[in-house]
């Protein structure tokens, strides 16, 4: 745009009467303007990505989908469809606006969930190399176990942490345990809280078999209200799906 | 005064083809459009700001155009157009028509006109709104009876002058000043509140307190509000009717998805008290309940129908989770949906003859779909526009209220019962399980 009105500036030098004229001239360049690529458009749905960057663990779907829609723009721009290329840019801008709000809001349970994503990894490495240890210690928690999507069945590798969170409750008899189910954040709601009562009472039934007292234990279904990890990520479904002890 | 002014043969051509290409419905508009109750496009209307008689404070104009506006953006049949900025003399006409300029009205797109006068009678605001047809340069008379106003609250006068006008071009019945419920979240993780709100998005009212998880909300009797509230670690049936909050079912382990049906004053909901997600019926004050479903499977999300004989629910049974239906006393429970592994939150049109549902598709999105008792056909209402969820019917049928992820958050949207028409009516993403007032 700046060419045009550098053109009006100069026209404006040369006389009143060819401002006028050149006017005329802006304002065809103008109009022409308006069916050609959106640039500043899309330049502004760039910017905005740019500064929402740092979103993008903490609001991953979001940010993805900015992304994805700002390409979308970038490439509707090119095949010469400006309207949806114009539509598409600034769908993109709102999102990556939408990414950054939800980020800024997602702060402090982003880094518990990457701190937890930390904890899963590092725990994966104790079990492989520590598979003969046996010690029980006094500063021993229950382990969280997780579940496949929409299953409540307990697979092998959280059985081993089970038989470990029996073990404790069979040495440690006065204390009463909370099983808390939880789903991840895809689905409906209630369904989401059936399922996630289910995976805790399978974890209940388990627990029993190995010998705990089933009074000892109670069940809650959180469904997908209580995340332990916030993003949309495959790893952060992972971690929502599980069953937590709380002892009291 | 009158003499057509059109604008430039060139810069209106555009608009001419349009009008010749489209489908001529909006045309027909004014006439016959109650024998098809949806129009084939969407009618373009404008809606200027409300004019102050006598003094009275202009800002209220621009709130009464305001909510006009947003009303029929929400109307669904409708296609708000851009005020007119070229010919700045339209937003100050009269109400008359002689005072209409019609082709200025035409010429910035419009083909139905909404204009308001407003003048204040002693404590209280009063609205005269009225209706045009732009294409034949005069005034739709609707059939109602505009409500008084109380005080400034031009609101109820708005609402029902929105639902003669939809009366006016669909035969049905408009959803102005109705309420939904539903849960907003501030965010992930955070409180969960139940909440009512107008159809149109505004007065966001919080029912349930504290800063716990309250969800799963449902009209009960008498404008009663169930919800399921986590205030005692754990999730309990809780009735809230006016300042009162009482605990109808707090059984170990869930209490949830409480279903009220009018018909027979009973509630369904489901219970695990028996180690496992089961749906039972008991009256509404608690008493007289009855277990309903027995097997060591979920089930789970108790809809009625709307004579209340038959209870349509979800149950992962057969190994996925999957859309059922019972007699009203357990018997006779059979599949309703058999394609794809998830498919949940069956709502039971009022009308009867059709089950809403959410599924999980092959690309792993979640969609509404419709189920149709009659046939078993199943359609679907949304597609490729983020996540649609939790779909709850509108008291005549027409419309469903849902959540969608497609604008980003999880905002509440509404659209005609075939899917053709969507719109938001939130702002603000957070929201979900909606249901929609008797």
């Amino acid at each position: 745009m700046s060419h045009v009105f550098s053109l009006i500036y100069s026209l404006r030098l040369l006389s009143r009467r060819r401002f006028a004229f050149g006017l005329a001239i802006a304002l065809t360049l103008a109009i022409s303007a308006c069916g050609g690529p959106p640039t500043e458009a899309l330049d502004a749905a760039e910017k905005s990505l740019l500064s929402a960057a740092w979103s993008e663990d903490c609001a991953t779907e979001t940010y993805n989908s900015a992304q994805r829609m700002l390409r979308e723009a970038q490439e509707a721009a090119a095949a010469g469809r400006h309207d949806e290329a114009k539509r598409k840019a600034e769908a993109a801008q709102r999102l990556a606006e939408q990414a950054k709000l939800d980020a800024e809001l997602n702060a402090e349970e982003c880094e518990r969930r990457k701190n937890a994503l930390r904890a899963v990894e590092a725990r994966t490495e104790t079990v492989v190399h520590n598979v003969t240890a046996t010690n029980e210690t006094e500063t021993f928690s229950l382990e969280t176990i997780y579940f496949d999507f929409d299953e409540s069945s307990i697979n092998e590798g959280s059985r081993r942490t089970l038989d470990q969170n029996a073990r404790w409750l069979l040495n440690n008899q006065t204390q009463k345990v909370r099983i808390e189910g939880h789903t991840d954040a895809r689905g409906t709601a209630e369904y989401n809280i059936a399922l996630s009562q289910r995976r805790g009472e399978s974890v209940k039934r388990y627990l029993q078999t190995l010998g705990v007292d089933a009074p000892r234990m109670t069940v809650v279904g959180y469904g997908k209200e209580r995340p332990a990890a916030f993003g949309d990520r495959e790893q952060d479904h992972a971690l929502n799906r599980r069953a937590e002890f709380k002892t009291h | 005064m009158s003499k057509r002014h059109r604008a430039p043969a060139l810069l209106l051509a555009p608009l001419f083809f349009l009008l010749l290409a489209g489908p001529t419905a909006p045309m027909a508009g004014a006439q016959e459009i109650v024998v098809n109750p949806l129009p084939a496009q969407r009618i373009p209307i404008a809606v200027a700001d409300g004019i102050g008689r006598d003094g009275a404070d202009a800002q209220v104009g621009v709130e009464i155009g305001r909510t006009l506006r947003r009303c029929f953006e929400i109307a669904l049949i409708f296609e708000v157009t851009a005020p007119p900025t070229f010919l700045p003399g339209l937003a100050q006409e009269g109400l008359a028509v002689g005072e209409t300029n019609f082709d200025g009205w035409f010429n910035s797109g419009a083909e139905v006109l909404v204009k308001a006068a407003y003048v204040r009678d002693g404590a209280n605001l009063r609205l005269d709104l009225r209706l045009y047809d732009v294409l034949k340069n005069q005034e739709i008379k609707l059939s109602y009876t505009p409500p008084a106003t109380s005080g400034d609250n031009f609101k109820p006068a708005v609402y029902a002058f929105a639902n003669a006008v939809i009366k006016h071009f669909t035969g049905n019945d408009g959803f102005f000043g109705q309420q939904i419920l539903a849960v907003r979240k501030s965010k992930r993780g955070g409180a969960a509140h139940v909440v009512s709100l107008y159809t149109d998005g505004t007065g966001i009212t919080q029912i349930s307190s504290g800063s716990g998880i309250n969800i799963l909300p449902a009209w009960g009797p008498n404008g009663a509000i169930l919800y399921t509230s986590y205030d005692r670690d754990n999730p309990d049936l809780i009735m809230a009717s006016g300042s009162e909050r009482k605990t109808l079912s707090s059984h170990s382990g869930l209490n949830t998805g409480a279903a009220y049906c009018p018909g027979n004053g009973r509630i369904a909901l489901t219970l695990s008290k028996d180690d496992n997600a089961e749906i039972y019926t008991m009256k509404a004050d608690g008493s007289d309940l009855r277990r309903l479903t027995d097997n060591s499977w979920i089930d789970t999300s108790p809809a009625w129908s709307p004579d209340c004989s038959r209870i349509a629910f979800v149950s992962n049974r057969g190994g996925s989770a999957q859309i059922y239906v019972m007699n009203a006393d357990g018997s006779g429970a059979r599949a309703l949906t058999t394609a794809g592994r998830y498919n949940t939150s069956p709502a039971w049109s009022r009308k009867g003859g059709k089950i809403a549902f959410t599924a999980r598709d092959e690309y792993n999105s979640f969609d509404l779909f419709v189920l149709d008792l009659e046939t078993g056909n199943v359609e679907r209402l949304t597609q490729d526009q983020g996540n649609n969820e939790e779909a709850s019917w509108s008291p005549d049928g027409n419309y469903l209220v849902f959540t969608s992820t497609r604008d980003g958050g999880s905002r509440l949207f509404i659209m005609t019962a075939d899917g053709r028409y969507q719109a938001p009516i939130t702002d603000a993403g957070g929201f979900e399980t909606p249901a929609w007032s008797w």
